[in-house]
């Protein structure tokens, strides 16, 4: 990849250089590189997608659009749900950029790993999370990366936001309601191997808010018996 | 004087927008013909309407990088304010629910200035065409948020989470043009 495609354009640069003058990214992933940014007075994170070279561009252009715009629907959707995810504030489509509300707070892979939650601040974080996922699930949306970095504890309040929908799909099947609790039970026992009551306390909660949960946990069951790929063999 | 200055696109040459928002209006109808004539260069807006400075701050903004980037569609850059508050990509309804109208007695007055930092003489134009009370924006009186929050789709699930009708509504303008 060249440095052309991740250095930020034109109006995002603008935007950096109004507000301290840095353009290093704050983060990077496989897909975007995320930057602190002030846009109308409000403190912001610019998620900016970059150009894959190894793709067709006209096909990397229509897949990029496709999932900025899916990712900033699903977050406005999301909120309508009653779900805590961060506000969108602009979406810049020509530069692939997604500006959205900064959330004050730490991972909550960092808050479990930090050796001071206490068994009352897992009941509530499960009780959140259980409750958040089972309100996306019901209102037709699956989140698709669902892990503890995933998830912020917010400083203000100690509340848990769910972030980053860049892989979040609309879809109202129990299968893939049950891959995605699958992902996130993988995920808490792979990085927290000590703390996965966390995950029976969001299970429980789960099947309290849930209206359709009986045919997402035996799914779920299913999806645990075999694994998150279905086998393709026969 | 009660002025409100917005930054529009941030950097060194970038114009920004200037507004005036006026309470108790009698003649609302001459200001919005005056805009609609092209002999006030600026936009009209209904003070009841504008849901909050950060709104009017990002309408700036993103009609700014429409006309910087030739992809306007509206017929100016104060036209596409308007269209930049809306949630809907239809010029005339945003019109109708964002502009001033006859019997408004709250109006915003937006205009860009030049590329100089100057008004055009707006601000002189201004003051002289409308009949109403000069005052702050944010003493503009109560904003009518039962029709906002039905034009946004905004529901109480949404509010209860804690942010404020401003970022619901800021958000089904950032989302306009993907959805």
């Amino acid at each position: 990849m060249t440095t052309e495609t991740c250095a930020p354009t034109p109006a995002l640069l603008a935007l950096l250089r109004a507000c301290d003058g840095s353009i290093e990214p704050r983060s990077q992933g496989a897909e975007a590189r995320v930057y602190d940014v002030q846009l109308s007075g409000v403190e912001c994170v610019a998620k900016q997608r970059f150009a894959k070279t190894y793709r067709l561009r006209e096909l990397d252009e229509r897949l990029t659009r496709s999932r900025l715009s899916a990712e900033a629907r699903t977050m406005v959707r999301a909120r309508k749900l009653g779900v805590l995810a961060p506000h969108v504030v602009h979406v810049d489509a020509k530069e692939s950029c997604v500006y959205m509300e900064r959330i004050r707070g730490c991972a909550l892979k960092e808050a479990l790993r930090s050796g001071e939650t206490t068994r009352e601040d897992l009941r509530r974080f499960g009780e959140e999370i259980g409750v958040a996922v089972a309100k996306l699930h019901d209102g037709g949306i699956i989140h698709g990366d669902l892990t503890t970095s995933n998830l912020m504890v917010r400083d203000e309040d100690g509340r848990v936001v769910v972030i980053d929908f860049g892989l979040s799909y609309p879809s109202k099947l129990p299968e893939d309601k049950g891959v995605d609790l699958y992902v996130l039970e993988r995920a808490i026992t792979a990085a927290h191997p000590s703390q996965t009551v966390l995950f029976d306390d969001i299970l429980a909660a789960y099947k309290k808010t849930s209206q359709m949960w009986c045919s997402t946990l035996n799914r779920f069951a299913e999806v645990r018996a075999r694994g998150r790929k279905r086998s393709m063999v026969g | 004087m009660a002025r409100v200055r917005y930054d529009a696109v941030p950097g060194d040459d970038a114009p920004e927008a200037r507004s005036w928002t006026f309470a108790s209006v009698t003649n609302a109808r001459a200001v919005v013909d005056a805009a609609r004539a092209g002999t006030l260069d600026a936009c009209v807006l209904d003070g009841r309407s504008v849901v909050g400075a950060r709104a009017l701050d990002m309408a700036c903004y993103r009609a700014r990088v429409a006309i910087d980037r030739g992809e306007g569609v509206a017929r100016g850059a104060h036209a596409e304010i308007i269209l930049g508050l809306s949630h809907s990509r239809n010029v005339g309804e945003a019109f109708r629910r964002f502009g001033g109208g006859e019997t408004s007695e709250t109006l915003v007055i937006v205009a860009f200035e030049d590329a100089s930092g100057g008004d055009r003489g707006i601000e002189a134009r201004v003051m002289e065409l409308v009949e109403g009370r000069l005052t702050s924006f944010d003493d503009r009186g109560a904003i009518d948020e039962a029709s906002i929050k039905t034009w946004f789709k905004i529901g109480d699930a949404e509010l209860a989470l804690g942010g404020s009708l401003e970022d619901a509504v800021l958000s089904r303008m950032a989302i306009r043009d993907v959805a």
